[in-house]
């Protein structure tokens, strides 16, 4: 039906759908997080750990990687509670980068040799479901109370604090369901790839997520997935012009800053941190 | 199906001519294709142009290979998507390719799962072969067979060497193995005690603390792995701050760079490998000749092993009776794998005489090679 | 050895500074953070290198060149990336986007043009090592630190001294009140943008000369530390920036002395880390975390 080459590129296309919309959660909730590729690396690891070591099918080794990423994502959450706009920016690349330096000097996951050998598990079907299920998450959640609370977040904290919303538990739960998003991102590339080691998960990584997120814009859940769409995508399409190919994606990066600063979906104007 | 402009141009212009010529292999093998995987942009893209100056070298000696290229960029994502096109959507036979070990870590599978035979010319990571057998072969020597060679000859020029530091790139994995394991092995092996090591990463700039350390541990010989540029940086800083004891570094630093960087600092290290620009023999030095009036830069071992790897594949499509025809696919790809696992003793036009041992892994000689008056020369 | 550690953290840090002064000026009179900064910084070298084997110069000639090209390149930069999105007023990410663009073009035209791996200056211009005591120096080292200290010396006169250089500090502190006082903010962000990308090439180009290791990716690395160390000496602080680039380098070379070097960077961000949690503001900077 699709050839192999589509259904990888479809599936690498997935990931970076649920890698980006795990990112849209704290991003959304003011919190600006370069770090992402961190807790992508935890769930990759220990989703491996759990499916390579102990013998446990794919659902279970996401879950398993997803929650040691949300449990980390917890435990940044709570210093950077305190910490704004650009600080935040590099606290949370500061994590990144020790999360990777960690994975590299770390022995039993064979430091920079990464791990290899792991099971192909990763389907389209199943990337698909759980980006649809994360979308279907972020909808539901947008009319429940603890959306409309991370809305008023967005739009003005101290009124929203004023209003009755604990600033603490919407901020560190945004952040720690992020990192769960992403740390299943990450058990489902490795299941694709079929090997990992730390320089996959570094700062170029984060960045390239944060980058999505802010492609598609804040306006609306949907800003992910068409984000994930053109990064994912465009370098496939402009392989013909394969010797500038960097040139011509950075070029239309400008373009979109200037033309669409909110992102290409563009809705609600976000406050300046 | 996308094929690089440039390649599917001359491709067509190479079967066309073959088909005229009427060649000696019948024209119908001349349409078994062939994948090329390199980085051409991006990460390593500067080894991707040595490599496609070795295919156009190749092209021009009459190598009637029909080869479909891609750029991978460096990058394993695009390794796993383009060799899956490879195999499903361009029919090869077999792949030559990617240049990174870690390309190879995920294309390998990939390779495995489609059944089709794919070469490494350059992925000098232990053990990525023999994890996927029988289809996957690498045509680059791995340290675990240098060393030996390379420790024995650097003890016996330096008799007063009896403990070391060692200085290693743990972010590079080739280096961080040929550094951790297998160097001090060879080195303890011989009597050698390591006193420390000392490590970098991949990218550093500034190596004078990790020296300054080296300094103050007083070693009588350094031991460097690295890739070329770490290496040739480390060595410069280690003459700088004025350590005098005699060099020896892994295969990483192989490449005629490793001088032109290190300049007058590179003098006495010693180092091992199978290709040498400045190699006497005859053959080599002519194929070295006509390169440097293609490129302005020397070749490095990226170019040489692609050449030879393509000569083994073309030796391979010629001889094994590969029909290129869509229904023989599956066939020929076996043939394919079958004929490269056979190869012994094969003599490739650069790097010498090769054989494929049980885990894929290319054998040759070793040379242990040390550089006098800014040449690599070899250690008799 | 703890003393040639010690100047040799000193020699990595003033680098450092001089690219950390740059975020913090862009930072400062723009509120920005300038992401390709880095990539600035590696076109400097580039230049600078380019310079000395056409002409067959000196690194004098070399350093002089990569100042003028770097600000050039930095005016060039602010107008096509910077300006456009200022007039729309978008969210902060937008001008992030559009540096992130910047870097990805600058690096492929530095591998197109230079070739993608690390090139060096020719060795006639070989460093000359003296040793004093215990300290081994070498004459390109002072160089460098010479030039940062000149380079530093000359921007705090320039910032306190000339009318351009304090018309710089006042768009900082509002740019209203400076508008309102009749300072065109265009042309003080454009001299800015100019000042700040010439002290980034101007660090690399010291930066060549002393490692001799230039590629078109070695601005990944120091734009990373360059916003740590801003944001270490307080944002937009451009003392606080030279304090904090001498010391990042001192302890990113005691860590690598006396730790694991590949744990380095880890212990360099959780030292940030832990500023940020106890001490927001950094090193120098005063009053509220904005």
């Amino acid at each position: 039906m699709i050839d192999s080459y589509w259904e990888s590129v479809l599936i690498f296309l997935g990931i970076n759908t649920v890698l980006a919309l795990s990112l849209y959660l704290p991003i959304s909730a003011g919190q600006l997080s370069l770090g992402h590729g961190g807790f992508m690396a935890i769930g990759a690891y220990v989703s491996v750990i759990c499916t390579t070591w102990l013998g446990w099918p794919l659902v279970a080794g996401l879950a398993g990687g997803g929650l040691a990423a949300g449990l980390a994502g917890a435990v940044v959450g709570f210093p950077a509670l305190r910490i704004k706009g650009i600080y935040l920016i590099i606290l949370t690349m500061g994590f990144g980068e020790i999360v990777r330096i960690f994975f590299l000097n770390f022995e039993p996951t064979g430091q920079a040799s990464g791990i290899g050998g792991i099971k192909h598990l990763t389907t389209l079907p199943l990337v698909t479901l759980v980006a649809a299920l994360m979308l279907l998450c972020l909808m539901r959640f947008r009319d429940a109370r603890i959306g409309r609370a991370l809305r008023a977040v967005q739009e003005d904290e101290v009124a929203a604090e004023a209003m009755g919303v604990d600033l603490t538990r919407v901020k560190v739960g945004a952040f720690a369901l992020g990192a769960l998003g992403a740390g299943i991102g990450g058990g489902l590339y490795a299941h694709h790839a079929l090997f990992i080691d730390p320089a996959q998960f570094g700062f170029f990584r984060s960045a390239e997520i944060f980058l999505i997120v802010v492609l598609g814009g804040l306006g609306s859940y949907w800003g992910p997935v068409v984000g994930a769409a053109v990064v994912t995508l465009l370098p496939e399409l402009l392989r013909f012009v394969q010797e500038w190919r960097m040139t011509v994606f950075g070029t239309l990066l400008i373009l979109c800053a200037v033309l669409r600063p909110a992102g290409l979906l563009s809705g609600r104007r976000r406050a300046a941190a | 199906m996308v094929s690089h402009g440039k390649f599917a141009r001359f491709a067509l212009a190479v079967l066309t001519l073959s088909a005229l010529a009427l060649g000696v292999a019948g024209p119908a093998s001349a349409q078994a294709k062939i994948g090329v995987l390199m980085p051409l942009s991006g990460k390593g893209a500067s080894y991707g142009a040595h490599q496609q100056v070795a295919i156009k070298m190749f092209q021009d000696k009459g190598g009637a290979l029909n080869l479909v290229v891609y750029d991978t960029r460096g990058e394993n994502t695009d390794a796993i998507n383009l060799t899956r096109k490879l195999i499903g959507s361009d029919h090869v036979v077999a792949i030559v390719g990617p240049l990174f070990s870690g390309e190879s870590e995920v294309t390998f599978p990939v390779a495995v799962q489609g059944k089709t035979p794919i070469i490494t010319p350059t992925s000098a990571k232990p053990g990525i072969a023999a994890a996927n057998r029988p289809w996957a072969f690498r045509n680059a020597l791995t340290s675990d067979k240098l060393d030996g060679a390379l420790v024995e000859k650097w003890l016996a020029a330096n008799p007063g060497v009896k403990k070391v530091v060692i200085l290693v790139d743990t972010k590079d994995a080739v280096s961080k193995s040929d550094g951790g394991i297998v160097l001090p092995a060879a080195l303890k092996d011989r009597g050698v005690t390591v006193i420390d090591s000392i490590s970098f990463q991949t990218g550093d700039i500034d190596y004078s603390a990790q020296v300054t350390k080296a300094k103050s541990l007083n070693p009588d010989g350094l031991v460097v792995a690295a890739l070329y540029n770490e290496g040739a940086n480390v060595v410069r800083e280690l003459r700088k701050q004025g350590l005098t004891q005699p060099i020896v570094a892994g295969l990483g630093i192989m490449d005629p760079r490793f001088i032109e960087l290190a300049g007058p600092a590179a003098e006495g290290v010693m180092t091992v490998n199978d290709f040498w620009t400045d190699n006497p023999d005859p053959a080599v030095a002519r194929w070295v000749a006509e390169y440097k009036q293609r490129s302005p830069t020397p070749p490095s071992n990226a170019a040489a092993l692609m050449y030879d790897t393509l000569d083994i594949v073309r030796a391979c499509v010629e001889k094994s009776g590969v029909s290129g025809k869509p229904d023989d696919l599956e066939k020929d790809r076996e043939r394919m794998r079958d004929c490269l696992s056979r190869v012994k003793d094969y003599k490739a036009p650069v790097t010498g005489s090769t054989t494929f041992n049980a885990d894929g892994d290319a054998l040759r000689q070793p040379v242990v090679l040390v550089v006098r008056k800014g040449k690599f020369e070899s250690v008799r | 050895m703890l003393l040639q550690q010690l100047v040799n953290g000193l020699m990595l840090g003033s680098t450092y500074s001089l690219i950390a002064i740059g975020y913090a000026l862009i930072f400062g009179v723009l509120g920005l953070v300038h992401l390709a900064h880095g990539e600035v910084f590696m076109m400097g070298a580039l230049i600078g290198l380019q310079i000395v084997l056409w002409l067959h110069a000196g690194p004098a000639v070399a350093l002089v060149g990569a100042l003028l090209g770097t600000a050039a390149l930095g005016v060039l930069i602010e107008l096509t990336a910077f300006r456009p999105i200022r007039a729309r007023n978008g969210p902060i990410f937008a001008p992030m986007v559009s540096t992130i663009g910047v870097g990805l073009i600058l690096q492929e035209v530095a591998t197109k043009a230079f070739g993608g791996e690390q090139v060096g200056f020719p060795h006639r211009l070989e460093p000359v090592t003296w040793r004093l005591g215990p300290v081994t120096i070498s004459s390109v080292q002072l160089l460098i630190l010479g030039t940062a200290l000149v380079l530093m010396l000359a921007l705090h006169l320039w910032v306190t001294r000339t009318r351009m250089g304090m018309a710089m500090r006042a768009s900082a502190e509002s740019t209203l009140t400076a508008r309102l006082l009749g300072i065109s903010t265009d042309r003080v962000i454009l001299v800015t943008f100019a000042v700040a990308s010439a002290l980034a090439g101007a660090a690399g180009v010291l930066v060549g000369l002393s490692f001799n290791a230039i590629s078109p990716f070695m601005g990944i690395d120091m734009g990373v530390k360059g916003l740590a160390i801003m944001l270490l000496g307080g944002l937009g602080n451009i003392y606080g920036a030279m304090v904090g680039g001498l010391l990042l380098g001192a302890i990113e070379v005691l860590s690598v002395a006396y730790l694991a070097s590949s744990y380095r960077d880890a212990f360099v961000f959780g030292v940030m880390i832990l500023i940020l949690l106890f001490r927001p503001q950094g090193l120098f900077g005063v009053g509220q975390v904005r």
